[in-house]
C-alpha cells in the first residue's frame, strides 16, 4: 500500500509511525468508552440482574422517554446552559472590549482575567459556596447592610436562588476566558477598517454591529461551541456546591448520570443516558459547524 | 470682512476601537470598568484568602467580619497534622507532571506529523481531534471505570495518568501543530540534506526551537490535571492518593454538625497556589497557547 | 568522477500545476551550470528534485551513474547552499559546519582539518566559530553557509540564489568570491538565480527554462550571441533585445520605407518573420552601411556611458516601430533625425508561430 521506495512513501510511513502513539491513547479513552456505551445501552445491568448483563434492546431508551427525573434534568441542565453561555459571551464581549482599550496595567489585568479559568473549578465551587453561605456568606451580609433584606437568604435551600448561585459562579469562572478569546479576535481586526468606516460617518455603535460583530463572528461560535459542551457536562462545580439539590433543583445531566452509575449501580440505563447526551453533542456540533463555514464564507467574501 | 471657515470635516484623531454605547465618557468610565473587572476577578480567591487566616470567631461573626481582628495559622497546620495535605500536594503534583510529559512527548511527533508530513487521511484525524475536546468527561467516565475496575487499577496513579494525557492530547496536538507550520521550512530542507532522519530531526533541530511553544502547551496541561475532578473522584477513593480538589472538597470537620470553613479555605488557598504562581509568570504564553488553538479551530 | 545527469524529469502536482514538465540535461565535474529564467520557471523546483527534497512524477536523476531518483537527500552526497542560508538558530558557526559531517560519523580530527581549511577558504575567523548565526552579519551568515556546503566534500554542489540577499555591493564582491572558489573545487555545480549577470558571469554552462522547458543550454556566449528562441532573445541581454514583428515580401521585409534582406539559407519565405537586435548592434549609420534606417528621436535615457535612445520609423502598415539604440556618448546626432545602421551579422530571426530561431545568422562580413 505504501511503497517504501519512493520519498512520498517514506514519508507517509514516517508520518503514522509518529501518529500511531497518540491515535492509540486517544482511540481507548475516547472511541472506546463511547462505543460501549453505545453496546451497554443495549443492556439491563443493576442490581436487579446482580450486575449481570442482561440484554434488553431498546428498553432503557424506552425508560428513559418516561423517566421524569431524566426530562428534569435535562431541562435543567438547558436553563444553565443557556443562562450561563448568554451571560458569559455578553459580559465577555464587554470585557474584552474594555481591555482592547490601552491603558496603564493592562497587563496586571490580563494576568488577573486569566485566573478564573485557572483556579481549579471544585476548589471555586467551594469558595463560592462558602459566599452564598445562608449564615455567614459574604452576599447576605452586603445585601444586609444595603438593607434589602433583614435576615438570611438560603440561596443553596432554595431551588430557584440555588441555581442562580450556581449559574452566577459559573458565569464568574469563564467569562474571563471568554473575553479572552473574543479579546484575541478584536485585536485581528484592524484598525484601517474602523476609520474608513467612521469617515464614512458611521458612529461608533454602527462600528459595532457592521464590523466588529460580523468580523469576530468565527470567534464567537467558536467560544459558543465550546461553552456549550462545557456546560452540558458541567460536573464539578454543581456537585460540589450544591450536590444537586435542593431537592434536584440543580441536579444537572452529568450529575444523574452519575448518581445513576455510582450509587445506584445502574450501569446499562447509565450507558443509554451517556448516549443520548452524546448525540446530543454531536448534533449541536453539527449545527455549529454549518453556521460557522457559513459565516467564514462571508467574511472571506469581505 | 469675516472670512468663512468650513466646519472640520468629520474626522477621528485617532483610530477608535467600537466602545459600547454605554459608554459615552471614556475617561470616567474606563478605569472605572477596569477596576470592576480586576476586582469581580479576583474577588473569591481573595475572600478565601481572608478566611484561610482568620480566627473561627471571625469566620463565624455575624455580620460578616471582612478583615481579621487577629491573624492565624491554625487552619493550615491543621492540614499538615489531622490531615495528609502533604500527600495530596504531592499526587496532584505527581500526577500532573507525568501526564504534561507523556502528553507532550506523544503530541509533539504527532503534531509534526500533522503538520509536515500530510499523511493519508491528516485532514480526518484533525478534525476528530477537533471534535473529541468537546466531549465531557462525564460521556467517558463509564467505559473508563470498567476498564479500571477490570484492571485493578483503582487506587492507582496510572487512572488518573493515563485519561488525563489523553484528554490533554488534542490541545498538546493542536497548539503545536500551529506552531510547527509556522517554522521556516528551510531549516527542514537544510537538515535533510545534511542527513538528518526525522527523528534525529525533531529532536536535534526542532525540538530546541519549538521549547516556547512546549512551555505554554506544558502549562496548559498541567493547569487542566490539577484541575481535575470527577476522575480523581471516582477513581481514586483512599485518601492518602487522592489529590487536591478531591480532598479539599471532602474535608470534614471534627463534629458532623461543625462544617471547617478555616480549613477548606486554607485548602483552597494552597490549592491555588501553585497555579496562581504559574498565571502570574506565564500569562503571556498561556493566553497564547489558548488563542493558537481556538484560532486554528 | 560525478557527472550530474537528469533524464526526462517531470514534476506534477495538479493537472493545473506543473513546473517541471520535462528537463534533460548534464553536468560534467568542472562545469558550473546556472538554471536560468523568471519566478515560476521551475528552476527551484528542479534544484530540489536533484536534492531530494521532493521526488519527480517521471524521469531520472542520477549522480556519477547512480540512479539516486528516489535517494534520500542525505544518502546523495550533495551540499546545498540555500537562498536563506538556513543556519541552525540554535547552534554555534562550528556546529553549523560539522553537523553534516557528524551525522556520517567522520573522525573529529579530519571533521576539525576540513572546518579549518574551509575557513580559511572563505576568510571566516576563529572568533566567529563559537558565535550563533543570530550574531553574525548577512555576508558572515552567507560565508558559512557556503562553509558548510565545502566542507562536506559532496558529489554535487547545489545553490539556490545564494546572493539575493545580500546588498548590491556586497555582492558583486562575493560573486568574484563564489567563482574563484568553484573554479578551484573540481565538482559540478547546479546554482539557480534569475540574475543574468549572475549566469553570465560565473557559469560555464546556462540553462535558460521558461514554463517548466529548457528553452536553451549553451555557453554562457552563445546564449547571448545565438539564442535559439524568442524567449531566451529577450531574457537575455539588458537592455533588451529589440524585437519587431516585420511582413515579408519577396527576399525581403519592410521596416517602415526601408528594405532589410531576409538571410540566406531561408527555405521558405513566411507571411510574417520577427527581426531582433541588440540595442548595443544598433548604430549611427556610416557611409559604407547598405542597411539603413532613418527615424525620429522621442527619448533619450542617459546611461552614464551610453545614452538609451527610442527611435519612432514611420511604417505605412503599423503606424510606427521603435527602435533602441544603445548609443556611446561621444557620438551626436541631428537632434531628432537620425539614421541608423543594423549590421546583418547581429541580425536574428526568428518564426512568428514557434518563436524559435530560424536560420544561423550571417556570417560577419557578408554582405547584400
Amino acid at each position: 500500500m505504501i511503497n517504501l521506495h519512493t520519498i512520498r512513501g517514506r514519508e507517509q510511513r514516517t508520518a503514522w509511525v509518529l501518529l500511531l502513539p497518540a491515535l492509540i491513547l486517544l482511540l481507548f479513552v475516547f472511541a472506546y468508552p463511547i462505543g460501549r456505551a453505545f453496546w451497554l445501552s443495549l443492556f439491563t445491568k443493576n442490581l436487579g440482574t446482580e450486575l449481570q448483563p442482561v440484554f434488553s434492546g431498546l428498553y432503557n431508551y424506552v425508560r428513559m422517554a418516561g423517566d421524569g427525573r431524566f426530562w428534569q434534568t435535562f431541562w435543567t441542565t438547558t436553563v444553565f446552559t443557556t443562562s450561563s453561555v448568554v451571560l458569559e459571551l455578553l459580559l465577555g464581549m464587554g470585557i474584552a472590549l474594555v481591555l482592547n482599550q490601552k491603558f496603564l496595567g493592562r497587563n496586571f489585568v490580563r494576568t488577573t482575567a486569566i485566573l478564573p479559568w485557572a483556579l481549579p473549578t471544585a476548589l471555586i465551587g467551594l469558595a463560592w459556596a462558602w459566599i452564598f453561605n445562608d449564615q455567614f456568606g459574604v452576599v447576605n451580609d452586603l445585601l444586609r447592610r444595603i438593607g434589602i433584606i433583614s435576615t438570611g437568604i438560603n440561596w443553596l435551600g432554595d431551588p430557584g436562588l440555588a441555581m442562580l448561585a450556581v449559574i452566577l459562579a459559573d458565569v464568574w469562572k469563564t467569562t474571563p476566558f471568554i473575553s479572552i478569546l473574543l479579546l484575541a479576535g478584536l485585536q485581528s481586526i484592524s484598525p484601517d477598517l474602523y476609520e474608513a468606516h467612521s469617515i464614512d460617518g458611521a458612529k461608533p455603535w454602527q462600528n459595532f454591529t457592521r464590523i466588529t460583530l460580523p468580523l469576530l463572528m468565527p470567534q464567537i461560535l467558536i467560544a459558543v461551541l465550546f461553552r456549550f459542551a462545557q456546560a452540558f457536562g458541567i460536573f464539578d462545580l454543581i456537585a460540589v456546591m450544591t450536590g444537586g439539590g435542593p431537592g434536584g433543583a440543580t441536579e444537572v445531566v452529568s450529575l444523574y448520570i452519575y448518581s445513576t452509575v455510582m450509587r445506584y449501580l445502574d450501569f446499562g440505563y447509565g450507558a443509554a443516558l451517556v448516549v443520548v447526551t452524546f448525540l446530543l453533542l454531536i448534533f449541536a456540533v453539527a449545527i455549529a459547524s454549518f453556521f460557522l463555514s457559513r459565516s467564514r464564507a462571508k467574511t472571506s467574501r469581505a | 470682512m469675516t472670512t468663512l471657515t468650513h466646519p472640520p470635516a468629520e474626522r477621528p484623531s485617532t483610530p477608535t476601537p467600537p466602545r459600547r454605547g454605554k459608554f459615552p465618557v471614556k475617561k470616567v468610565f474606563l478605569p472605572l470598568a477596569v477596576v470592576l473587572v480586576v476586582l469581580f476577578c479576583l474577588a473569591p480567591a481573595l475572600w478565601q484568602l481572608l478566611t484561610s487566616v482568620k480566627v473561627n470567631e471571625d469566620i463565624s461573626a455575624v455580620p460578616t467580619v471582612y478583615f481579621p481582628t487577629r491573624y492565624t495559622l491554625s487552619h493550615y497546620i491543621e492540614l499538615f497534622v489531622r490531615r495528609p495535605f502533604w500527600r495530596y500536594i504531592l499526587n496532584s503534583a505527581f500526577v500532573s507532571v507525568t501526564s504534561t510529559a507523556i502528553s507532550l512527548a506523544i503530541g509533539a511527533p504527532a503534531a509534526y506529523a500533522l503538520a509536515r508530513l500530510r499523511p493519508w487521511g491528516g485532514k480526518v484525524i484533525l478534525a476528530s481531534i477537533l471534535i473529541v475536546t468537546l466531549f465531557p468527561g462525564i460521556l467517558l467516565f463509564l467505559g473508563l471505570l470498567e476498564i479500571i475496575q477490570a484492571l485493578h487499577l483503582g487506587n492507582n496513579y496510572l487512572a488518573l495518568i493515563i485519561p488525563y494525557t489523553a484528554i490533554n492530547l488534542p490541545l498538546t496536538i493542536l497548539v503545536l501543530r500551529s506552531f510547527f507550520e509556522q517554522l521556516p521550512k528551510d531549516l527542514e530542507d537544510a537538515a535533510k540534506v545534511d542527513g538528518y532522519n526525522t527523528w534525529q530531526m525533531l529532536l536535534q533541530i526542532l525540538l530546541p526551537m519549538t521549547l516556547p511553544a512546549l512551555v505554554t502547551t506544558g502549562i496548559l496541561t498541567f493547569i487542566f490535571a490539577w484541575n481535575e475532578f470527577i476522575f480523581a473522584l471516582t477513581f481514586i477513593t483512599r485518601d492518602e492518593m487522592k489529590t487536591i480538589p478531591v480532598a479539599a472538597a471532602q474535608i470534614g470537620g471534627a463534629s458532623v454538625f461543625e462544617i471547617p470553613y478555616g480549613p477548606i479555605a486554607a485548602a483552597t488557598v494552597l490549592g491555588t497556589l501553585p497555579l496562581v504562581l504559574l498565571v502570574l509568570f506565564f500569562q503571556r504564553k498561556i493566553v497564547q497557547g489558548l488563542t493558537a488553538g481556538a484560532v486554528k479551530g | 568522477m560525478a557527472r550530474l545527469e537528469l533524464i526526462n524529469l517531470n514534476k506534477t502536482y495538479t493537472p493545473k500545476v506543473i513546473p517541471v514538465k520535462d528537463i534533460s540535461l548534464t553536468v560534467e565535474d568542472d562545469e558550473f551550470l546556472s538554471l536560468l529564467g523568471p519566478s515560476g520557471c521551475g528552476k527551484s523546483t528542479t534544484l530540489r528534485l536533484i536534492a531530494g527534497l521532493e521526488e519527480p512524477t517521471r524521469g531520472q536523476i542520477k549522480i556519477g551513474d547512480e540512479d539516486v531518483t528516489y535517494k534520500r537527500p542525505g544518502d546523495r552526497n550533495i551540499a546545498m547552499v540555500f537562498q536563506s542560508y538556513a543556519l541552525y538558530p540554535h547552534m554555534t558557526v562550528y556546529e553549523n559546519l560539522c553537523s553534516g559531517l557528524k551525522l556520517k560519523k567522520t573522525p573529529p580530527e579530519e571533521i576539525k582539518r576540513r572546518v579549518s581549511e574551509s575557513a580559511r577558504v572563505l576568510g571566516l575567523d576563529e572568533t566567529l566559530m563559537s558565535r550563533k548565526p543570530g550574531q553574525l552579519s548577512g555576508g558572515q551568515r552567507q560565508r558559512v553557509a557556503v562553509g558548510r556546503a565545502l566542507v562536506r566534500r559532496p558529489h554535487v554542489f547545489l545553490l539556490d540564489e545564494p546572493l539575493s540577499n545580500l546588498d548590491a555591493l556586497l555582492r558583486e564582491k562575493v560573486r568574484a568570491d563564489l567563482k574563484e572558489l568553484f573554479a578551484s573545487q573540481k565538482v559540478p555545480v547546479v546554482y539557480v538565480t534569475h540574475d543574468q549577470t549572475e549566469a553570465m558571469t560565473l557559469s560555464t554552462k546556462v540553462a535558460v527554462l521558461d514554463q517548466g522547458y529548457v528553452q536553451q543550454l549553451d555557453s554562457p556566449e552563445r546564449i547571448y550571441t545565438h539564442p535559439a528562441n524568442l524567449f531566451v532573445a529577450g531574457f537575455v541581454g539588458s537592455p533588451q533585445m529589440n524585437l519587431l514583428t516585420l511582413r515579408c515580401q519577396e527576399r525581403h521585409v519592410m521596416l517602415g520605407d526601408f528594405r532589410i534582406n531576409l538571410p540566406e539559407g531561408l527555405t521558405t519565405v513566411p507571411p510574417n518573420i520577427v527581426l531582433g537586435i541588440r540595442p548595443e548592434n544598433v548604430r549611427i549609420a556610416q557611409a559604407e552601411d547598405t542597411q539603413t534606417v532613418k527615424g525620429r528621436v522621442y527619448l533619450v535615457e542617459n546611461l552614464g556611458m551610453h545614452y538609451l535612445v527610442s527611435v519612432r520609423i514611420q511604417d505605412s502598415q503599423a503606424g510606427s516601430i521603435t527602435i533602441r539604440a544603445l548609443l556611446p556618448t561621444n557620438q551626436a546626432w541631428n537632434n531628432e533625425e537620425i539614421t541608423l545602421a543594423l549590421p546583418p551579422q547581429n541580425l536574428h530571426w526568428f518564426d512568428v508561430q514557434t518563436g524559435e530561431a530560424v536560420v544561423k545568422r550571417q556570417m560577419v562580413g557578408a554582405r547584400i
